[in-house]
């Protein structure tokens, strides 16, 4: 009982420790930018899904859906962002007289 | 009590009983990772059209509210897995204690979100429409940035306020759970963080990008 809850008490350790790295690249650190939030981002909800989920003991079936979550979200994301990512020029409104 | 009677006639055992219950939660929060993925679609499409405007609205909304709710989320995702933890090792009056504490702080973060953070945006004149109160040329965007707030936090607000519900049942019903028979709160919990899970991709996308460099 004990072991768990010191695990739980350092997966939310990480968990708030990864919020204020959030923080920090937004404001202390703009070299990271971006990219470096949503990364970090990422880092919590792996955190929250293996430390407060539990995937890691789930069988055969849970990873199968969860992997499934993750690649229909990359497709919709992924070829969905493609045009916005890609293109340079954008239509502009022109002003009637 | 005997391995037949913990479980329904169509299960082979009562782990085969666990399993199906944690497979069929899994496959709804799959379809619900789905539901969420148009609205962060659209706010790759609505950011990128104009990113400037858009995050000029980005920048409107209150940070630190925003911050003390992530917090509020993760501590409460850590209660309930608390709770699951004292339930399993056969402590009741536990788990109840901290699910009542999970509770609390769901509620916390609903208190913030729509009674104290909307209320100022709504005083600000940030929702969309004819009395907008950004003007210039980032008006446009910080409409659409605003349109996808509004409505990422009511669709994230109203399953929270499901997950509330559930588990104020999961503490009304405490008395018939065991350490051996207590799928529920196990399905129940993957919900709750879930709904913490989804928070913590649109904290970044509503208060951090527009101001990060």
């Amino acid at each position: 009982m004990t072991a768990i809850v010191l695990r739980l008490v350092a997966v939310a350790s990480l968990m708030f420790a990864l919020l204020a790295a959030e923080l920090a690249a937004t404001f202390a650190f703009p070299g990271w930018g971006r990219g470096g939030v949503a990364m970090i981002a990422a880092a919590m909800v792996g955190v929250a899904a293996f430390g407060f989920m539990d995937l890691r003991q789930e069988g055969v079936v849970v990873w199968l859906f969860a992997a499934a979550a993750v690649l229909w979200l990359i497709i919709l994301l992924g070829l969905g962002s493609l045009d916005p990512l890609t293109r340079t020029l954008y239509p502009t409104v022109i002003a009637v007289p | 009590m005997s391995d037949a009677a913990a479980h329904e006639f169509q299960f082979s055992s009562a782990e085969h009983r666990r399993e199906t219950a944690i497979s069929g939660i899994w496959l709804f929060l799959a379809t619900e990772a789905l539901f969420f993925g148009p609205i962060f679609l659209s706010w790759i499409y609505a950011r990128f059209a104009d990113p400037n405007a858009f995050d000029a609205g980005g920048r409107q909304t209150e940070l630190t509210i925003g911050v003390t709710n992530t917090a509020l989320l993760i501590a409460s995702s850590f209660a309930y897995s608390v709770g699951l933890a004292f339930m399993e090792f056969g402590s009741r009056r536990g788990m109840v204690l901290w699910l009542l504490v999970a509770w609390a702080l769901g509620a916390a973060f609903i208190g913030l979100k729509f009674g104290v953070e909307w209320r100022m945006d709504l005083a600000k004149g940030l929702f969309p429409g004819a009395n907008f109160s950004v003007h210039g040329p980032s008006r446009n965007g910080a409409q659409l940035f605003f349109a996808f707030y509004f409505f990422s936090t009511a669709l994230h607000g109203l399953h929270l306020l499901v997950g509330l519900a559930l588990l104020a049942w999961i503490i009304f019903q405490a008395r018939r759970f065991t350490a051996e028979r207590h799928s529920p709160v196990r399905v129940v919990g993957l919900y709750w963080t879930f709904i913490d899970v989804i928070w913590l991709i649109l904290f970044p996308l509503i208060y951090l990008i527009g101001r990060a460099s």
